[in-house]
């Protein structure tokens, strides 16, 4: 069970058992609080990183299954290797409520390509529990906009993070930190690598990952 | 069909030169959708979107 990857056309990676051994990164706690003088420079300038997640429950039916489920949305600070926050990323996910053993569930990290798109269309088009209600030829309906349960969620086989690539979305550099950093195709790898490793790591899970780009 | 932006021949060129061995090829699956790029945006393209990602992941699981 090490180090499988898989492909899919829509670009899926599966990497099953890679991060058994999560190494946290010097300074990085379970629920990261900054040091500080950082936390006033980021109270001052109101950078995103240090709000609470937002965390509610759940429950929709799907081809006549009931699916219970924690919605939590909210950001992971990146930092640099002094411990500095660089970005902070928004992301929400969606994790089926269940008493047995979350090893074996997987959890697939969605995202639009970076920089240029938000993780909404995966999110609440194709993927997650709800969807927004589109005509028949797939065109915005006239508002009031409605969601709609998505009787084709993923939900349904695996529990779903969303993620913002920096620049997108909610996820945004730190206060003083220029956004270029993130554009580019390393760059991009770098953050949403980060991201992965440090979402697994503080909501553990680290056996089963699979990737959607 | 795929959106300019994600051309189907570019896709196929791009799986095709990976230069994978052949004990990895086996492991990319490739589905196609009416709906193209956007394949979501069309409830049936929807419905095999989730029915082709729900195969991918039991084989996955299965596999060893």
């Amino acid at each position: 069970m090490t180090g499988k990857i898989l492909y899919f056309s829509l670009f899926l990676f599966l990497v099953r058992g890679l991060m058994a051994e999560p190494v946290l990164a010097k300074g990085e706690h379970a629920n990261p609080s900054l040091p500080t003088e950082k936390r006033t420079a980021q109270t001052a300038s109101k950078g995103p990183s240090r709000e609470e997640p937002s965390v509610t429950h759940h429950s929709i039916k799907v081809k006549g299954r009931m699916i219970n489920y924690t919605a939590t949305a909210g950001y992971i600070p990146l930092r640099d290797e002094r411990g500095n926050v660089k970005a902070g990323m928004f992301f929400v996910a969606y994790v089926q409520d269940s008493q047995g053993d979350k090893s074996s569930r997987p959890v697939t990290f969605a995202y639009n390509g970076g920089p240029g798109a938000s993780s909404v269309w995966l999110h609440l088009a194709a993927l997650g529990p709800k969807r927004v209600v589109l005509t028949e030829e797939g065109k915005a309906l006239p508002p009031p906009y409605q969601l709609a349960i998505n009787q084709y969620t993923w939900l349904e086989f695996t529990d779903l993070v969303f993620v913002d690539p920096v620049g997108t979305g909610y996820s945004r550099p730190a206060p003083g930190v220029k956004a270029k950093e993130f554009f580019g195709v390393e760059e991009d790898i770098h953050s949403m690598a980060e991201f992965i490793r440090l979402y697994a790591t503080r909501y553990e899970r680290t056996g089963y990952l699979i990737f959607c780009h | 069909m795929k959106g300019l932006d994600t051309l189907y021949f570019a896709t196929k060129y791009t799986v095709n030169h990976l230069e994978l061995g052949p004990g990895s090829r086996g492991n990319i699956t490739q589905a196609f959708y009416e709906a193209g790029h956007q394949m979501y945006t069309d409830l049936p393209s929807l419905k095999k979107l989730s029915g082709d990602a729900a195969a991918f992941f039991r084989r996955a699981a299965a596999s060893p």
